[in-house]
Parts: C-alpha cells; structure tokens; sequence
C-alpha cells in the first residue's frame, strides 16, 4: 500500500494531453468538478469530438462501475431471518394499507378491461363489418385475428394477407448493437409518407 | 406514358426510403449507445438523455439529404450536445440548478443501459468489472470503491483514510486508466 501511495504521489502532478482529458471527463461525469470547470469543459466538447468521446468512455466506465457495485443485483439465496424479523404487521406500516389499496384498485381495473375483452371475444365473426375496401384494413385484421385464434394450433393453413406485414414493415436489417426502437421506425415511416403523397 | 412515369419515380423513391431505412437502422445501432451516455454525461437523466436523443434522430432524418455518411459520427455528436443544451434551455436548468447538475454523477440513476439485448452482455461485463476492481493495488481499489460503492466524495474519502485529496485523486485517476483499458480489451 505504501508503494502504491509513493506511486501515485509520483504520478499525480499535472499530467497533459488526452489523459488529462479523459481525467477531466471522468471528473465532469462523476460530479467532482467546479462549475468553471464543467462549463469550461462542456465548451470545449463544442468544437473538440475528443472530448465528447471521453465524456462518452468516463460516463461508461461509471455506469460499470455502478453496475458492478455488489448490492446492485437481486440476492441469489434467501436467507432465513428471525421470527421476529420475519413478523409481518400491517398496521404498523401506512405503506403497506396503500400498497394493499393499490393492488385492489388494479384487480379491479383489470376484471373490468378482461371482462370486457371476454365480451369481444364471445361476438360471432358475422357480425364484423364487411370489407369496402381493397387492401388490408383495420377491421380486415381484426377479422383475421379472430380467424387466427380460431385456427388449430400448427394449422397450415394459408391467408391471404399472410404475405403483407413483411411488405409494409421498413426493410431493416438486424445485426450488431441495440434494436432499432419503434419511435425510429414510426419516425421513418412518417418521413417516407411525406416523400410520397 | 405520364402514369408510367409516375410510376417510375413512385418506385425510386422507395428504393430511395429503402435504403435510408437501411442505413437509418445501421447508425442507430452503431452510435446511439455512446450518443446517449454523451447526453446522460450533460443531462443527467435517463428520460431527458431518451427525449434528446430521439431529437437527434428526427434531425438525422430531416437532414438526411445533406448529412454526409463520412462524416456523420461527428454531425450526431455535435447536434447532441446541441440538442443537450436545448434541452436544459428548456428546463431552464441554469445558475444554480445547472450547479447542482454538475455535482451529481451522470450514473447515479443506474440506469444508463435499457436496451434488453444488451442485458446479457452487461452482466458479463460487471463480473468482468468486479474482477478487474479486484486485481486493483488496495489503495486505488479502496478509493474506487469507497467513491462508486458508498458514493463518498473524493474530499470525504480523503478527510475518512487521512491523506491528501491530491493522493486520492491520484489514486482514483490511476484506477480509471487501468479500468478503461481494461474496458477498451473487453470490448
């Protein structure tokens, strides 16, 4: 440890060039700078893509490090407590009467909106409105679904329609790095509405 | 002859669509990783970083008849931090608020990584991290993670372990090179 403590002394005075600006990032993203020198900084980000980047690998190493803190994740293995640990008292908790309040509140949403869905679902399929217009509609698939969900299981058989979604969907292909959010698929699809009127 | 014509365009423009959706997709899953921790690292916010970053997007597809590809990594970044102080203009995070800003950590939500996909790989990577936390010389790893773990600041880590806040600073300095490096091999 004193090595180290000697070592660091040694290393410690003004260092230059990118280590120094990878120090300032990790200062700026660590919350450890002075105003004058976060704005300095974000100025310089401005006009320098370098020191973009360093913010960029400062708030990442950060981030890791967070992660890996060690009381970041879920326990694997309950540990038994204590029975009187383990007594569970309502009354003594306001938090727990709002959670129960909440949770009846939801079960009670719930039952409404499935209960409702149960009614959809029992309507004849004859009763769907027909179809006037000559491609795919909302009301086109709703019919299909229902179609679909009457279908066995593994059937094979065949719809017309089954060729269309792939046709409408952006042609995006799908590699390496995160999934292409739907905000930029609806954005891009917007665009190219506009492109052809 | 004109309806043929018309035609014609109707089916270049959307080869046209085509292919910027394609390289659209490509740039997305190329740099919005590191344009959003560049936003979280000014704004501060997870949802603040996601807003601003669709931002960057919709400019990216307003602009995408001007935007070079060659030099769009630095057009994205530049409109980011752009779109960052738009943004904290718009909060009217300023004077005091903005000085607040600066003294919390840009990870303190933990929250940096939503994408699911990457989930996997996260988790390879903090047992990666926590090795490498491991094979610190004690002193630095003391200061990490007295500073990342139990969210000390570098001047309380100092007046805690009795030096001076330039060793600790030091201290902290070294381990964020040996850790980024590590970082860099990792991926």
């Amino acid at each position: 440890m004193n090595d180290d403590t000697a070592n660091d002394e040694a290393v410690n005075p003004e260092p230059a060039g990118a280590d120094d600006l990878a120090w300032r990032a990790f200062r700026y993203a660590a919350g450890e700078m002075t105003a004058d020198e976060a704005r300095a900084l974000e100025d310089q980000m401005a006009t320098d893509p370098a020191a973009c980047e360093a913010v960029v690998r400062a708030v990442q190493l950060g981030s890791e490090l967070a992660a890996a803190r060690p009381d970041a994740e879920v326990p694997a293995t309950v540990t038994p407590r204590s029975l009187h640990d383990a007594r569970y008292e309502p009354s003594h908790t306001p938090v727990a009467w709002l959670s129960i309040a909440a949770a009846v509140c939801v079960a009670f949403v719930g039952g409404i909106y499935w209960a409702r869905r149960g009614n959809v679902a029992q309507e004849p399929i004859a009763q769907v409105p027909p179809n006037t217009a000559t491609g795919p509609t909302t009301i086109d698939a709703d019919a299909w679904l229902k179609l679909r969900s009457l279908e066995p299981a593994g059937s094979d058989v065949e719809l017309a329609w089954d060729g269309c979604a792939s046709e409408e969907l952006p042609d995006l292909d799908v590699g390496r790095g995160p999934a292409v959010p739907t905000w930029l698929v609806d954005m891009a699809g917007a665009t190219k509405q506009k492109g052809n009127p | 002859m004109e309806a043929e014509e018309r035609g014609i365009n109707t089916a270049r423009q959307s080869a046209t669509d085509d292919d910027r959706n394609r390289n659209l997709a490509a740039l997305y899953r190329e740099h919005s990783e590191g344009l959003r921790l560049l936003l979280l690292g000014i704004l501060r916010n997870p949802a603040a970083a996601d807003e601003a970053l669709q931002q960057v997007f919709l400019k990216l597809l307003e602009s995408w008849d001007t935007v070079q590809l060659a030099t769009v990594k630095g057009w994205l970044y530049t409109v980011a931090y752009h779109e960052a102080l738009a943004y904290r203009r718009r909060s009217r995070i300023d004077g005091r608020a903005l000085d607040r800003l600066w003294s919390q950590p840009a990870w303190q939500t933990n929250a940096t990584n939503t994408n699911p996909a990457g989930r996997l790989l996260r988790i390879q990577q903090r047992d990666a991290v926590r090795r490498a936390v491991e094979e610190l010389p004690e002193a630095q790893r003391d200061v990490v993670q007295r500073r990342m773990y139990r969210d000390q600041t570098f001047a309380q880590i100092a007046a805690e372990i009795g030096c001076s806040l330039n060793t600790v600073l030091s201290r902290m300095r070294l381990a964020a090179e040996k850790l980024n490096r590590m970082l860099e091999d990792s991926q």
